[in-house]
């Protein structure tokens, strides 16, 4: 996938670098883009946009989150279409950034933040993709296990379930069980994804399922696991509902398990 | 708020399909974000962001604690960067 174009080439009108009226953006695509056909994408991509889409781009692009959330609910809350909002801002904005991470012009703590800043555009999108039946997907509870504190790999899911329209709760590291069943009671749901990096904190995997057949609330969630030591046999053998064996994977289970709760 | 953009919505009549679409475009930009990072941190540290600022919350050895770069990764990219991140191992004559 990584070879590939990160946008999908469209019927998108062709247009000049220059047309693009966004100081930012413009520089941003001039200096980074260089494979023809992507650069060709998002000038017409741009040029298509209104001021204040080319706004919300540039706003992901430099990871101000306060800006996005901002100029989001503004332009749904004064007519744009969600369609626009999502075409010329948000997702416009996100194909530049998943350009410069791929070609090591930003680096993974910047597309975190930039992540975040998609996620605080995306979260006012959110009442539409309900209404139209899409998402939510479903509410995932993710935690790296008790006594473990890696969360690269996590953080990683985490960004690629929120891209994926999941609403996810992130409890960080050394999730104790009792934390894991006090969240999925506080917010419903019904979708619980365990970390572990350890091979000393992977029973701890175990011992959250146990403690939520404890509290009678097994039949209520459905596990996912994943970590670089956990293993399919692994999984089956803690009772678990599935195992991920990265970011991608963890979005497929989310997906299958959640079409499974219905 | 959220149920103001719902009506808009309403208003504006935005297909499921369509709506469809543009999520799978944006799984499409993560899957690919995802596939450059499994690669990117074969090489660079993932906490070293663009400007060789540390970004780490644990104490890394490689990290410049004082002076005008405090808080700059000090990684030169020869060994595994991974080996800041732990204590150094003892010497294996002093486990003898
Ligand atoms: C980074 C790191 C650290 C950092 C963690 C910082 C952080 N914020 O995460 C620090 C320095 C703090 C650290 C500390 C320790 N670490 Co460490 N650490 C690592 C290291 C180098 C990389 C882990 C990582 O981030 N990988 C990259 C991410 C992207 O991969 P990932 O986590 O596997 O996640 C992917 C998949 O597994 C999957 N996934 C992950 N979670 C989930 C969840 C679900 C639901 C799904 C579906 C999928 C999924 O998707 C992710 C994306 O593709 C590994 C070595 C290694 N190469 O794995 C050692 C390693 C894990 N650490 C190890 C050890 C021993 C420790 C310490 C005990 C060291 C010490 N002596 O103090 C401490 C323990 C601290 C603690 N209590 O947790 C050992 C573990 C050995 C073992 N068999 O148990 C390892 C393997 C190093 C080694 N070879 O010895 N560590
Ligand atoms: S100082 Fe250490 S943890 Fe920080 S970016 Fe450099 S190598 Fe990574």
């Amino acid at each position: 996938m990584a070879s590939g174009s990160l946008i999908p080439t469209g019927s998108l009108r062709m247009a000049k670098l220059e047309d693009i009226s966004n100081d930012f953006l413009r520089e941003e695509v001039e200096t980074f883009v260089t494979r023809e056909d992507e650069r060709e994408n998002l000038i017409a991509r741009y040029t298509a946009a209104t001021p204040k889409m080319q706004a919300i781009a540039a706003g992901v692009v430099s990871a101000r989150h306060h800006d996005v959330d901002a100029m989001t609910a503004d332009a749904l809350t004064t007519g744009t279409s969600a369609l626009d909002v999502m075409d010329h801002g948000l997702i416009a904005g996100m194909a530049l950034v998943g350009i410069k991470f791929r070609d090591m012009k930003i680096f993974v703590p910047e597309v975190l933040a930039c992540a975040r800043a998609m996620k605080a555009g995306m979260k006012h999108i959110e009442p539409i993709l309900v209404a139209s039946g899409i998402a939510p997907t479903g509410k995932v509870i993710m935690g790296t296990v008790k006594g473990d504190l890696h969360d690269i790999g996590k953080n990683l899911c985490i960004m690629m379930l929120r891209g994926a329209a999941f609403q996810v709760i992130d409890l960080g590291v050394d999730t104790s069980p009792d934390d894991f069943i006090e969240a999925v009671e506080e917010h419903g749901a019904n979708i619980v994804g365990m970390s572990a990096l350890l091979t000393t904190t992977m029973p701890n995997m175990a011992k959250t399922i146990e403690a939520f057949i404890d509290a009678d609330l097994r039949d209520d969630v459905q596990f996912m696991v994943g970590g670089a030591p956990v293993t399919q046999i692994f999984a089956d053998e803690m009772g678990a509902d599935g195992y991920g064996d990265n970011a991608v994977e963890c979005v497929d289970l989310a997906k299958k398990l959640s079409d499974e709760n219905g | 708020m959220a149920e103001q953009n719902t009506t808009n919505i309403a208003r504006q009549g935005v297909s499921h399909e369509e709506l469809c679409e543009r999520m799978q475009e944006i799984e499409h930009i993560f899957g690919a974000i995802s596939d450059s990072a499994d690669s990117h941190i074969k090489t660079t540290c993932p906490y070293r962001d663009a400007a060789q600022r540390c970004t780490a919350k644990f104490e890394c050895r490689f990290v410049a604690r004082n002076g005008p770069h405090k808080g700059r990764c000090g990684w030169d990219g020869s060994d595994d960067y991974q080996l800041g991140w732990f204590p150094p191992q003892p010497a294996m004559e002093k486990r003898i």
